[in-house]
């Protein structure tokens, strides 16, 4: 696998290491950030709007990959390209602005609606993300492994370096009995949420 | 109890989608016949939908970091004078770390209880305000502690202490503002509190920082004592840390 390639890139998201995890989205984000910022800035966006669209873009593709569901037919370039020209024409259309993207140098591929619901943040979701912040660095690890990058619990052992599978099961049991406690501990909170 | 768990992990696989389709079938025939299932299963998508939303957010802030990194012209470029500063400041700092190189190889030396301290010693990321209940005295608090400013925050501590039901939190503040002050007793007899307390949200971030505390005051063996629990038990909150530590004072 050739550093920096497409098939590179992905296999770098998916794995349980954070440091190839880290180094494949960096090279996601080098490698095709200036072909957007060029599209966004010749369709009346500034570097700042770019940077905005680019990063919800791989917001969304990430959540593909993350959640299975990424069937890359084309180039990641042609898949970012195309979710980003969605979300550019949208803000061009809330700014009752210029609604045609002229001289595409790649064609854009059909990105379904539903996968931009992920940039939606409830806000219940809002005040559970503040309360991750109480659980200690561990725990925040061990629920980011199980329930956002979604690995099994014997990968998770040997990515924290656990005895075994029933040490990651107690362990993410216990992360979550505490992000319970944290929110019967506040009453207001609990009532927002449930 | 067991149930409890059990359930628990069933209902995580089922919403994660880890179940094969028997396995499947079968738990949405138990949601249909368990009393209470149905709702536990939706608080528990209501928590994974929370969690997903912070590391999301955790992405967002990674993101913009590698922007900055690489694409940001607005931050400031040093300038030919700085640039020259900064050789000289780089250059000092290489001497002296050539000076402190030679002494430690001389006499190897075993690290101290000083140095353990605070190379271990980072202040607990205390979150007192929740949003949209707003306490004045909360929102200062937490600035006075965020910036280092223990000596004003102490008596606030002791103010909130009074009226707050989150007692461990502001315990635990308030012995790591003694603890930074080097009023070690002080700040034990908050993290002993917490510890004999047994308030699992905050007994391994008070045993930490206990051990952290008799380690300043020389006493190695208390310090070892508190730190073998957790370095034996890797599901605590400070077991990478604890067993580092405990490696360092052997």
């Amino acid at each position: 696998m050739k550093e920096g390639s497409d098939e590179w890139v992905l296999f770098g998201l998916q794995s349980p290491d954070k440091v190839s995890a880290d180094t494949a989205l960096e090279s996601l984000y080098t490698n095709h950030y200036p072909f957007i910022k060029r599209l966004i800035e010749n369709n009346n966006g500034s570097d700042v709007d770019a940077a905005d669209v680019f990063q919800d873009a791989i917001i969304v593709f990430y959540e593909k990959i993350r959640t299975g569901q990424l069937t890359l037919n084309c180039s990641i370039r042609t898949y970012l390209y195309s979710i980003c020209k969605h979300l550019w024409l949208n803000k061009l259309r809330d700014r009752k602005d210029w609604l045609n993207i002229e001289q595409e140098e790649v064609e854009a591929i059909e990105i379904p609606p539903e996968s931009f619901n992920v940039l939606i943040t409830k806000e219940r979701n809002e005040l559970i993300v503040q309360l991750m912040n109480e659980i200690g660095p561990h725990c925040k690890e061990v629920l980011k492994l199980y329930y956002f990058k979604r690995l099994r619990m014997k990968e998770i052992a040997e990515t924290l370096g656990l005895a075994n599978e029933q040490g990651a099961k107690n362990k993410k049991s216990r992360c979550i009995k505490k992000l319970k406690a944290l929110i019967e501990a506040s009453p207001e909170l609990k009532n927002k949420l449930i | 109890m067991e149930d409890l768990e059990n359930n628990g992990q069933r209902i995580d696989e089922y919403l994660l989608g880890h179940l094969d389709q028997q396995q499947q079938n079968d738990f949405e025939e138990d949601l249909k016949s368990v009393p209470n299932l149905q709702d536990i299963l939706d608080e528990r998508n209501m928590l994974i939908e929370g969690v997903e939303a912070f590391n999301r957010q955790e992405l967002r802030n990674q993101l913009k970091n590698i922007h900055q990194k690489h694409f940001d012209t607005t931050s400031n470029r040093p300038t030919a004078t700085r640039r020259r500063l900064f050789v000289r400041i780089a250059a000092a700092a290489a001497a002296v770390l050539l000076l402190i190189t030679t002494f430690l190889w001389i006499y190897d030396a075993p690290a101290n209880t000083a140095d353990l301290y605070s190379e271990n010693f980072q202040a607990y990321d205390l979150s007192l305000t929740i949003r949209d209940q707003i306490d004045e005295q909360q929102v200062r608090l937490e600035m006075l502690y965020s910036k280092g400013e223990y000596q004003a925050a102490i008596p606030l501590f002791e103010e909130l202490l009074t009226n707050s039901k989150d007692k461990s939190k502001l315990r635990l503040g308030a012995g790591i503002a003694h603890l930074e002050l080097n009023q070690t007793k002080e700040a034990l007899v908050y993290f002993n509190t917490i510890i004999e307390s047994n308030d699992f949200l905050y007994k391994d971030q008070a045993e930490w920082y206990a051990a952290l505390a008799h380690l300043k005051r020389n006493e190695t063996n208390a310090s070892i004592r508190l730190l073998k629990r957790q370095a034996e038990d890797p599901t605590t909150d400070r077991h990478e840390q604890a067993k580092k530590l405990l490696n360092a004072l052997k």
